[in-house]
């Protein structure tokens, strides 16, 4: 009903509007995704990019401003900024991954599980799913790790079991609609069993959705583990991760601004490219978004 | 809509919104007993043993004989259960038991931070409100314009920003550049500008695109043509057909956006050494503090399930079509 009437009202008072063309939408895709490939490159390569150490302690040369030798500067303990960020790259990226991978587990199994048992066990586990998405993610993923105690481990599991719920849904309705379709029927009344019916003809299709739909929240988890461990949550302080140096670094804001504003710029950007692939998946899976979220 | 022909009918097959609330705040125990249940069983399978724990937070030589003691006093050497039960009868008597490392009642104590935290969100949610009204009315009154693509930029931005890093980047301008605000601490108004914009960057950009986007689809129904044709200005169009009905979207998320304020002033007081409960947790959970955490959690589901029930409650009361007995289209289901 309300898809007619928009369309309706945007041939109407569309006639002198400017729209975004969409060579422009496909613009910012890209840049998004060689943003993300930049910063792939960037995790993948960083011992061979940097001459230093992230972690080697040079004391005289503390605090240093940015030169040729440091392009960023160098921190309180005279480490290279750069080169702690690069290293930071790789366990931001390193993390949202192992998140990734438990969120596509979690709701695979218990979307699937959902959609193939049906009846009570549907009804309880989407239960499930619409308590953990009503729980705010944040607080939630923090007093996680307060039952599991601090350490990347931990704000990894945090943040899956806070995000998995609305990924278990899409799964059960692929699930529900894939079961219709003629050929799986076919296959049924062939004999297949459940198992097999799922292994073959669910399972691709559903696992490149699922991976094409978890972008969508990249950005945000990004943004989640950055304040975890930017609270101390995660990692221990040694290692370069980006939450960590904007906390080792908060002494030194009135002098030392720096030390703040790189490893935060590197947040931004890489959770500003997320959002920007994200956007893209969305433009082009909108209907299909939404008939899964209705 | 049919079901408004009849208003007979239609009473009966609304649910008054007192037994509504009744309704929600008799399901609160049982959550909590749920939530509790969870933790507990969580807390004493998960790594890591409470006794040693309250020794090192004591500074107690983890002596075998201490570490004894420690268990029969914590009452750790009972069965879970009965742990449990001990617990839960204590609870009811609101004793969540001692911090381990002030010594002083938990619930004493997080309620003493308490205030502070919901100040900084309560003035966090107005700021939400006000300005996501404003940058979506902006954006969708000019849909595919100018204001709008300007907002929606903005909006981009806004869910991509870490909140602490803004904290700090405004720190760094409007307190040692500028001195215009205070860096940092809890007091008048103007320590409170500084966190509150923090942490409301992100809702706000979440409620201004799905306000623009709730307006748009409005604004394409039929009453509102039919007001159009009617010669009804622009602004009486928006004010009085399709506000209302675009606002109700933004009333259910506004329950969300609590839940994200609440998760960013935790963040937000430990730059800003606002005396409010995150920091306490924080600290507690890097001490593995069983029953602050405990007692933390607890008060957690309960302030974010009250906020959420008035949101839902003041919803029922504009929208009565939210309390039909009968399953129907929920409102708003064609936005959501």
């Amino acid at each position: 009903m309300s898809e007619a009437n928009v369309s309706e009202s945007s041939s109407s008072t569309s006639h002198k509007a400017w729209r975004m063309p969409l060579w422009c939408r496909t613009v910012t895709t890209v840049i998004g995704l060689m943003l993300v490939v930049v910063l792939v490159g960037v995790a993948l390569l960083a011992p061979v990019l940097s001459p230093y150490d992230p972690n080697a302690v040079d004391v005289v040369h503390r605090l240093s401003p940015m030169s040729a030798e440091h392009w960023l500067g160098t921190d309180g303990l005279g480490r290279d900024v750069l080169t702690r960020l690069m290293f930071g790259a790789r366990l931001s990226l390193g993390t949202v991954a192992a998140i990734l991978a438990l969120v596509f587990a979690i709701g695979l199994l218990i979307g699937s599980l959902a959609g193939l048992a049906g009846g009570r066990v549907d009804q309880y586990l989407m239960r499930g799913a619409d308590l953990f998405l009503t729980l705010p993610t944040f607080v939630t993923a923090m007093c996680l790790i307060g039952v599991l105690g601090p350490g990347m481990g931990s704000v990894i599991i945090a943040v899956a079991v806070t995000h998995w719920a609305w990924y278990a849904r899409v799964v059960r309705v692929l699930v529900m609609s894939i079961r219709e379709r003629d050929y799986v029927q076919a296959s049924i009344m062939c004999g297949a069993s459940r198992w097999a019916v799922f292994r073959h003809h669910m399972l691709p299709s559903i696992s490149a959705q699922m991976l094409i739909l978890l972008t969508l929240d990249l950005g945000h988890m990004m943004l989640h583990v950055a304040a975890l461990s930017f609270l101390g949550l995660g990692v221990s302080p040694p290692t370069a991760e980006w939450g960590v140096m904007i906390s080792d670094a908060r002494e030194l804001i009135w002098t030392q601004p720096g030390l703040i504003i790189w490893p935060g710029l590197a947040i931004f950007a890489s959770v500003t490219a997320f959002n920007l692939l994200s956007d893209g998946v969305r433009d082009r899976l909108d209907p299909a978004l939404k008939e899964m979220h209705g | 809509m049919s079901e408004a022909a009849s208003p007979a009918l239609t009473r009966r097959r609304f649910e008054p919104l007192w037994r509504l609330a009744g309704r929600r705040l008799a399901l609160i125990p049982l959550l909590m007993l749920i939530v509790s249940l969870a933790m507990f069983v969580l807390l004493h399978l998960g790594r890591g043993d409470p006794a040693l724990d309250y020794l090192r937070l004591s500074g107690i030589a983890p002596s075998e004989q201490a570490v004894a003691t420690v268990r029969h006093q914590l009452g750790l050497d009972l069965p879970l259960w009965q742990q449990y039960g001990q617990w839960l009868w204590n609870a009811l008597h609101l004793d969540f038991g001692t911090s381990y490392i002030t010594g002083r009642p938990v619930l004493l104590e997080l309620l003493n931070y308490l205030p502070a935290t919901l100040w900084l969100v309560a003035v966090a949610f107005c700021v939400t409100v006000v300005f996501s009204v404003l940058l979506g009315v902006i954006a969708g009154s000019y849909p595919e314009r100018l204001p709008d693509h300007l907002v929606r930029a903005v909006a981009f931005l806004g869910v991509s920003l870490p909140n602490f890093w803004l904290a700090f980047l405004m720190v760094l301008v409007f307190s040692i550049w500028l001195k215009w605000l205070p860096p940092m601490g809890y007091g008048g108004p103007s320590h409170f500008v500084l966190p509150a914009i923090a942490i409301s960057v992100m809702t706000i950009s979440i409620n201004a695109r799905l306000l623009r986007t709730s307006l748009v689809e409005v604004a394409g129904q039929r009453h509102v043509h039919y007001a159009r044709l009617r010669g009804l200005s622009p602004s009486r169009r928006l004010r009085a057909h399709i506000l209302p009905h675009a606002l109700l979207p933004l009333l259910t998320a506004s329950g969300m956006a609590i839940g994200e304020l609440i998760g960013g002033a935790f963040v937000i007081e430990n730059i800003f050494a606002w005396p409010g409960v995150g920091r306490f947790a924080v600290e507690a959970i890097h001490n593995r503090d069983f029953p602050v955490l405990m007692c933390f959690t607890l008060l957690m589901t309960l302030v974010y399930v009250l906020a959420n029930l008035s949101v839902d409650l003041v919803h029922a009361w504009i929208d009565p079509r939210v309390r039909r007995r009968t399953q129907g289209p929920a409102p708003g289901g064609e936005h959501a």
